[in-house]
């Protein structure tokens, strides 16, 4: 988590609602294996997707509110925005590939 | 990681005698897996042993479920690096192009064949050594993504579309393209036996605590958190562990019939893919 940028309840309007680009959000604890493990994943494609979409992360015990918000009951949970709206959802440890999946399909609806 | 160098010893048998030195009684070199599990140990390990970093988390991956793969794919060591990559995506394009590996045969949809030979295309151009710009990677990536659904055919796309990357940027691409292997086969197993995965672990574990009712009883409704160290729970606990272990060693008929056949495939499947490797790398048969 400490590699993408932690997103709070006060910010979480302004950079993942607000963006202009395509922002996949993490919702992960520090307590979590899967959440580890998938960090350095999230990491690769943050840098494969520079400039085009966003990975950032929410810590659920420090953000109770947004979690509420968005109805997590596990982690990791990933949920992907787009101008403003939730428009995938992915419970549970994925792929390289199905998070590259995720973010290509919100590309190409924009094109 | 430093290594101790003798007059005249080649890369090749360093690395053997490293592998040696991580060999427990069982033939096993669990001790030097656990110790490549970041990539920055496995940069160590790659320079101190002249091996091209992506082929380290493709040999631990291999030496997890064929044990002597790391040893019998060791004349990687010292090779010149561009020959190692292009050795590695000669493997990957492998999994598509070779017959025991059998990727291609899972594929009948024309449009998923094309686009999974465009990328296994671009592993071959990367093994002749031309270059294969990310933009391109991505290309047929993509392509592939969309048609990486949950049934067999879907997972071959998804093996497929593992490996392509970069290895430069992503030098664990191998060990990607293992799990959606796995995975594959996995769905294969169920396709072919009419399986759900949901219903399969349902029902084990409705057999596990039918095993455990029976020789336990049920825990009480009002037992509190201490009831587990009162005498009642301490014999509970013990009945339930003996039962569990007659489950495992007396199993009932169908008790885990899934886990077992995905864990055989898987395992076949993989010593397939240590002997295309070897023979891809060019090493000879298995060691011992």
């Amino acid at each position: 988590m400490t590699d993408l940028q932690e997103i709070t309840t006060e910010t979480f309007d302004e950079r993942v609602l607000g963006s202009s680009l395509p922002v996949l959000v993490d919702f992960s604890a520090k307590w979590c294996g899967p959440c580890k493990a998938a960090v350095p994943l999230l990491r690769d494609i943050k840098a494969e997707y520079e400039g085009e979409a966003e990975v950032v992360a929410v810590d659920i015990d420090r953000e109770p509110e947004l979690s509420k918000r968005y109805g997590i009951r596990g982690v990791p949970t990933f949920l992907l925005f787009k101008d403003g709206e939730l428009i995938e959802t992915k419970i549970g440890a994925s792929s390289r590939s199905d998070f590259c999946a995720m973010i290509d399909r919100s590309l190409e609806s924009a094109a | 990681m430093s290594v101790d160098v003798e007059a005249g010893e080649t890369a090749e048998q360093r690395l053997l005698d490293r592998l040696a030195k991580a060999r427990d009684a069982d033939g096993h070199v669990f001790a030097l897996l656990t110790a490549l599990q970041t990539i920055d140990q496995q940069r160590d390990f790659a320079r101190d042993h002249a091996i091209d970093l992506p082929w380290i988390s493709a040999l631990c991956g291999l030496e997890s479920m064929v044990p002597g793969s790391f040893a019998r794919l060791a004349t990687l060591a010292g090779r010149p690096e561009p020959e190692q990559r292009a050795l590695l995506h000669r493997l990957i394009a492998a999994f598509w192009r070779d017959s025991a590996l059998g990727l291609r045969d899972h594929v009948m949809d024309p449009l998923l064949q094309a686009r999974c030979e465009e990328a296994v295309a671009l592993h071959e151009q990367a093994a002749a050594r031309q270059p294969v710009d990310r933009a391109s990677w991505r290309r047929v990536r993509s392509a592939l993504g969309q048609m990486a659904l949950p049934t067999v055919q879907g997972r071959a796309a998804a093996t497929i579309a593992a490996g392509c990357w970069d290895v430069d940027a992503i030098p664990t691409v191998f060990m990607d393209v293992m799990g959606d292997w796995r995975s594959l086969i996995q769905k294969e197993i169920d396709v072919h036996n009419g399986w759900d995965a949901g219903a399969e672990q349902a029902k084990d574990m409705a057999m596990v605590q039918a095993a455990i009712a029976a020789a336990a009883g049920t825990v009480p409704d009002d037992a509190g958190p201490s009831w587990k160290d009162s005498d009642e729970g301490k014999e509970y606990s013990r009945r339930m562990q003996e039962a569990l272990h007659a489950l495992h060693e007396n199993p009932p008929a169908g008790y885990g019939r899934r886990t077992t056949a995905i864990f055989e495939a898987v395992q076949a499947r993989f010593d397939t893919l240590a002997d295309v490797a070897a023979s891809v790398v060019g090493s000879g048969p298995p060691h011992g």
